[in-house]
């Protein structure tokens, strides 16, 4: 009598392999698409500060030997921290550095999201505000996902602190305070000078102020009756910081506490791009710059 | 010329989520209670079951032996 040959049991992903999969799918696409956006203009986007540190600092030059400008404001020297990990990305190309960059930061918060268990969260890489984070290589994907994996959190204030720092009070752990005090004091024994001197050239600095930008921005205070919920501190600190474009505000996907809620400001999103495309780029109210040269 | 408060718009739908949240956690709002979200529970750097696992009423709920529905039943009459 014949028996009957045993059936493998199929095996079954684990809800971690799931979300680690999703991650590495969605970083590879949006590093793919950021790759393809920096054929049209050849550098890094805002990620080349971090090489021109790194690269500097290797060289022995100094990186805060020039002239700003509107479009040549300088980040603080422990940016350095990210330009060494991605330099030899850089060997072929800055725009390959850049494109690892922007498909790492979006593979770590999408992993990050997906383990928080709210899934719906992922609406975010849904929104013009994330497309132009992506298009110009920007940190704030990294600085949203440090609000779940808040070790990055005060690094990260270190290097972008008008943009971070709102997230990082709301995610202050030991481990993450001794990472950015020790990178902060490499950064110092390298060059005591640089806080100073890379103050000294922020006047350029094109930037608004929700607070005083919108009108009746002041209403943005009744936040402040709520203080002891951490998404209202987190508003708080965006509308009294500076910022300089749409893409420096993915932090605010972080407030709604719903699918709903989450699907309403994805699409409210959208309606300053339908009625004034360039406005809402909004990087420069004033005048023309490169974020304005966007292509169709 | 686009107007430069075009882009903040976004925080005042955010100001509408914390203003409501803020409202329901006070029972002033109708409709169901708050239920607080994954993340405003987080001790910072947590993932929700590690949270729980950590947490006293976690730790209580996951030793507990698994409740019998029928011996856990009211016997009326």
């Amino acid at each position: 009598m014949r028996r009957p040959f045993p059936q493998p049991t199929p095996r079954r992903l684990t809800a971690r392999q799931i979300d680690i999969g999703m991650a590495i799918a969605l970083g590879l696409f949006t590093g793919g698409l950021c790759w393809l956006r920096l054929r049209y203009v050849p550098d890094a986007g805002d990620f080349r500060w971090a090489l021109h540190t790194a690269r500097s600092l290797l060289a022995g030059d100094d990186p805060y030997a020039f002239q700003p400008s509107p479009l040549l404001v300088p980040y603080p020297l422990p940016i350095a921290v990210f330009g060494f990990l991605f330099l030899p990305f850089s060997l072929v190309s800055d725009a390959l550095a850049g494109s690892l960059f922007i498909g790492a930061s979006s593979g770590v918060l999408a992993y990050a999201i997906a383990r928080s268990g709210e899934r719906w969260r992922l609406l975010m890489f849904a929104t013009p505000v994330y497309v132009y984070a992506l298009a110009y290589v920007q940190w704030s994907p990294l600085i949203v996902a440090s609000w779940f994996i808040p070790v990055l959190a005060p690094l990260l204030a270190l290097i972008k602190p008008h943009i971070a720092l709102p997230v990082a009070l709301n995610r202050l752990t030991r481990p993450g305070l001794l990472l950015a005090a020790a990178v902060l004091a490499i950064s110092l024994l390298l060059d005591p000078t640089w806080p100073w001197r890379w103050l000294g050239m922020l006047g350029e600095y094109q930037r608004m102020i929700a607070l005083f930008t919108l009108p009746a921005g002041w209403m943005l205070l009744i936040a402040l009756r709520y203080w002891r919920d951490e998404r209202a501190r987190l508003l708080l600190g965006m509308a009294v910081l500076p910022f300089r474009g749409s893409y420096d505000l993915l932090a605010l996907w972080l407030i709604p506490r719903s699918a709903w809620e989450m699907a309403t400001l994805v699409a409210l999103s959208w309606l300053p791009l339908a009625i004034e495309r360039q406005g809402f780029l909004g990087c420069n109210p004033h005048g023309q710059c490169r974020c304005c040269s966007f292509p169709a | 010329m686009q107007p430069a408060w075009s882009v903040p718009l976004l925080f005042i739908p955010c100001l509408i989520f914390v203003i409501l949240h803020g409202m329901r956690q006070r029972g002033h709002a109708p409709g169901r209670l708050a239920r607080p979200s994954a993340g405003s529970m987080a001790e910072p750097g947590a993932w929700p079951e590690e949270r729980r696992r950590s947490s006293p009423q976690g730790v209580a709920a996951a030793e507990q032996p698994p409740r019998n529905a029928e011996t856990d039943a009211t016997i009326v009459g």
